[in-house]
């Protein structure tokens, strides 16, 4: 019954969908009122119905319908309730469903909220969002069918899996099915993958909004900053998931894959890694756009290029074409999404090149002085931009090229990403650290250059302490310092913003820092945002420089020295069995530090019959984590062989994650919410002035 | 209700020039494009040092030109060949030529690793876990060096077992089924 409910609920949202785009374009074409509010009431609709979808495959989970192919490839009778709830995106054909559902929660949110102030644009940007998640949707019910069940012949004994029964098949018993069932791939149960696939899809497809919005800018005409208005703060929600969703990524890979990092540039990785890029340039040139009426084209063009990486992002994990941990097994899904991402990209591209030939793009005002803020923001551009293209290249763009142009494969290993992005992420620090110092239209130098004295003399005081406390390289010591630098800038310019009210108007420090933040919420939030993304670099800078990796074989009992102020002692190994079945080899480890017993960790073995975990024990403070892995071990013998790591600085990479999500919530957090009197005296907006 | 806040359209306004202006626009164009060259010099490097070549063990054996070089290369794991010293953390295999007239690729592995007359290359990794894929006929994609002594010193291994990638199916249980 649930896979009938479910195949009905997803028929019906493709329909709703297909229906939805359509009617939106004839519409509006026709001037067709009604028209245009059925397909405004059809997409409304497909939200509901995946809705439904996504509930009917839930309870099927919960109560191990095993007959539904998808139950029984991702759960077993063994699974915890909890692990049955992330099954739902455990593997290709729920995930997809659940793709389709955030996919669908976002244009229903910004049909819902965005209908009235900018119903100009709405009929086209429905039209564009619409066709988007009917494709998706289409991938799921004709090529990745998660309500399709399992039949077999009493007579041949062939089974297959089929939506509905084929002649002469009949249902297995759930018994039968439940005893060789899958169970969930032991890689995903952990708790960053319980909520990092989520974000990551809610962050991929959040940019769908945006991208409808400037479609529609283009389809309909009206190419004012409306779209941009409209489409801001839905383009940061969905940079806040796509940061959140690749930092739980991260966090997954560092507890799970046993290697000691959390970023190997495995091609899935950077695939997931360039919308974001280019979502950040997006984020940033739209205020030029907004502020000066500057950038017109190239804000649409980057627009298009985050949806077009999202995308591509999209293909690279879900056709399993590309090899990685992260990436789901071979799928027919391949080639339709390069399809599509051919096809979209191509739409967008054609329609800004006949828009731009009108010259309907033409920027309001010309770049004045190299140092005024618009230049320094195009710089950041550019720098986003090069790093997204070094990216592509090293991960796709080689690999391909090579092939198509010179019958080999030429790969290119991690040392191409070591050597190409370090300069470029030391670039954006310093723009970072400059930009928000400029003034719009053009700078002196020597305003610029008094402003940047107090965080340059922090900087080099920082640096000092760090020289003379801890061991330092020379990339180290410009690394932490064109960091510290931006991070610098970004407090001092809250401390002077806080100062200037506790001084005119008397109120308490924190009293003066909530102000300022609420009254300019976009300033501030995007000053903690930055806060964030540099407490990441020191994380970033610490851990890759200056980790430390070895492989101890230690005996039962007995305490190894791993460095001048670390010593391990094995004290114990134990041997159980968890809930869901594994056998789990737990080592006690003691941890001495300078001959004090510090902490206890319990590095273990996870064994699935089918495939081993190696579970890290880590002690973790913000110095360090003192991460080790049990590679193995000979109970006769009473020894094991460990692999430490020690990786300096490595949990400001989550702290500063965390840091950069709440400066994004204060910078797209809606304004109405923010109390009144946190409210900044509204100025006249310089697009009204013209208006005519 | 529509929102009516139209900005005058910028289309037709035009200004000459003026030579301020044209100096700022070098000055902007100079320095595009010496950031644009710095930034295809950087990629440029890390491509020429980053490349590894995709070999096969017939590209690599005996070629001189290869010694000493990073390279990456595929072969078919031969299973009798794995040995594992847990305790040092070493790991010894050998793989053999994967033919490429085998359009499947589970088809040219099992060649590969059960013809004896097929190319075979020693491998050996050192401070390593004992993979989980590393068995008979699983593809291995290996980066590293090739040693005089004819030994393949590998620092990275990437294994495919393409049975990994076939469907899974309830299979036997239902023929228990159908006997019952």
């Amino acid at each position: 019954m649930l896979a009938e409910i479910g195949l009905v609920a997803l028929t019906l949202s493709f329909v709703a969908s297909v229906y939805a785009a359509v009617l939106s374009v004839i519409g509006e074409r026709r001037h067709n009122e009604n028209w245009v509010i059925s397909g405004r009431n059809a997409s409304l609709a497909t939200f509901p119905l995946l809705g439904v979808a996504v509930v009917a495959l839930l309870i099927a989970l919960l109560t191990e319908q095993y007959q539904i192919g998808y139950v029984w490839s991702v759960t077993d009778p063994q699974t915890p309730v909890f692990y049955r709830v992330t099954a739902l995106w455990g593997s290709q054909k729920g995930s997809l469903l659940f793709w389709c559902l955030t996919m669908s929660a976002f244009t229903a949110g910004a049909i819902w909220l965005n209908w009235r102030s900018d119903r100009r644009l709405m009929p086209y940007t429905i039209a564009f969002m619409m066709a988007s998640l009917a494709f998706f949707i289409g991938l799921t019910l004709f090529l990745e069918n998660p309500f399709e069940r399992w039949w077999f012949h009493p007579e041949t004994g062939e089974e297959m899996l089929a939506a509905f029964a084929p002649a002469g098949y009949l249902l297995p018993t759930n018994e039968v099915l439940a005893a060789s069932a899958n169970g969930l791939n032991p890689l995903l149960r952990h708790f960053g993958m319980i909520i990092h696939p989520p974000m990551l899809y809610l962050g991929f497809v959040g940019f769908v909004v945006p991208f409808g919005f400037a479609m529609a800018a283009l389809a309909s005409g009206d190419l004012t900053t409306n779209w941009i208005r409209a489409t801001r703060r839905w383009a940061l929600v969905a940079w806040l998931f796509l940061s959140l969703g690749l930092i739980l990524g991260g966090r997954w890979a560092y507890d799970v894959l046993g290697w000691g990092g959390y970023w190997g540039w495995d091609p899935v990785e950077n695939a997931a890694f360039l919308p974001w890029l280019v979502g950040t340039a997006f984020i940033h040139s739209v205020m030029i756009q907004q502020k000066r009426g500057m950038l017109k084209v190239w804000n649409m063009f980057l627009v298009l290029a985050t949806f077009s990486a999202v995308l591509f992002g999209t293909f690279a994990t879900r056709s399993g074409v590309i090899e990685s941990v992260h990436s789901f097994a071979r799928s027919e899904v391949g080639f339709p999404m390069l399809a599509f991402w051919g096809i979209m990209t191509l739409i967008g591209v054609v329609l800004l090149i006949w828009r731009w030939n009108r010259g309907e793009l033409r920027d309001e005002h010309q770049f004045a002085g190299l140092l005024s803020r618009e230049t320094l923001f195009v710089l950041n551009n550019v720098i986003f931009m090069a790093l997204a293209v070094a990216i592509f290249w090293g991960s796709f763009g080689a690999p391909i090229i090579s092939e198509l142009f010179m019958g080999t494969e030429i790969s290119l290993g991690v040392e191409y990403f070591m050597q190409v992005t370090p300069p470029l992420f030391a670039a954006m620090y310093i723009l970072m650290g400059i930009a928000p110092l400029s003034a719009w239209s053009a700078t002196a130098a020597h305003r610029l250059g008094r402003a940047l004295v107090l965080p340059s003399l922090l900087t080099l005081a920082t640096l000092t302490i760090l020289t003379l406390l801890t061991p330092m390289t020379l990339v180290a010591w410009i690394g932490y310092g064109v960091v510290f630098l931006a991070g610098y800038v970004a407090l001092v310019e809250m401390v002077r913003g806080a100062q200037a009210r506790v001084r005119a108007r008397g109120e308490s420090w924190p009293q003066a820092l909530i102000r300022l933040f609420g009254r300019n919420q976009r300033r501030y939030g995007g000053y903690m945002v930055h806060l964030g993304v540099v407490v990441i670099g020191l994380g970033v800078i610490g851990s890759t420089i200056f980790q430390y990796e070895t492989r101890r074989v230690i005996s039962l009992g007995e305490t190894e020295r791993i460095d001048e102020q670390y010593a391990l002692r094995y004290d114990d190994l134990s041997v159980g069995l968890a809930a869901d079945g594994r056998e789990l080899h737990i080592t006690t480890l003691s941890i001495l530090q300078n001959g004090e017993h510090i902490a206890t960790i319990r590095p273990r073995l996870d064994d699935f019959g089918e495939m081993t975990m190696h579970i890290a024990g880590a002690h973790s403070t913000l110095a360090n984590d003192f991460y080790v892995l049990l590679d193995t071990y000979d109970e006769e013998a009473g020894l094991a062989a460990f692999i430490v790591y020690i990786n300096p600085l490595v949990n400001l990479v989550w702290w500063g994650g965390l840091i950069l999500i709440l400066g994004t919530f204060i910078a797209a957090w809606p304004r109405e919410v923010v109390p009144a009197h946190l409210h900044a005296p509204q100025k006249p907006a310089k697009t009204r002035l013209q208006t005519a | 209700m529509t929102e009516m806040a139209w900005e005058k359209p910028a289309v037709g306004v035009q200004h000459k020039p003026k030579r301020g202006q044209q100096s700022g626009r070098l000055k902007f164009l100079i320095g595009g494009l010496l950031i644009l060259g710095a930034i295809v010099y950087l990629i440029f490097s890390g491509t020429s040092l980053g490349a590894r070549y995709f070999l096969t063990v017939d590209d690599v054996v005996g070629n001189p030109a290869y010694l000493g070089e990073s390279v990456r290369l595929t072969g078919a794991v031969i299973g009798e060949t794995i040995i594992y010293d847990s305790m040092n953390g070493e790991l010894n295999f050998t793989i053999a030529h994967i033919p490429s007239e085998f359009d499947d690729l589970a088809t040219a592995l099992h060649e590969a690793a059960n013809d004896p007359e097929a190319t075979r290359l020693p491998v050996y990794l050192s401070d390593t876990m004992k993979p989980e894929l590393l068995q008979h006929e699983a593809q291995a994609i290996l980066t590293g060096t090739l040693g005089e002594d004819g030994i393949f010193y590998a620092t990275e291994l990437l294994l495919k077992c393409p049975s990994r990638f076939e469907e899974d199916t309830p299979g036997s249980m239902i023929h228990l089924q159908q006997q019952g």
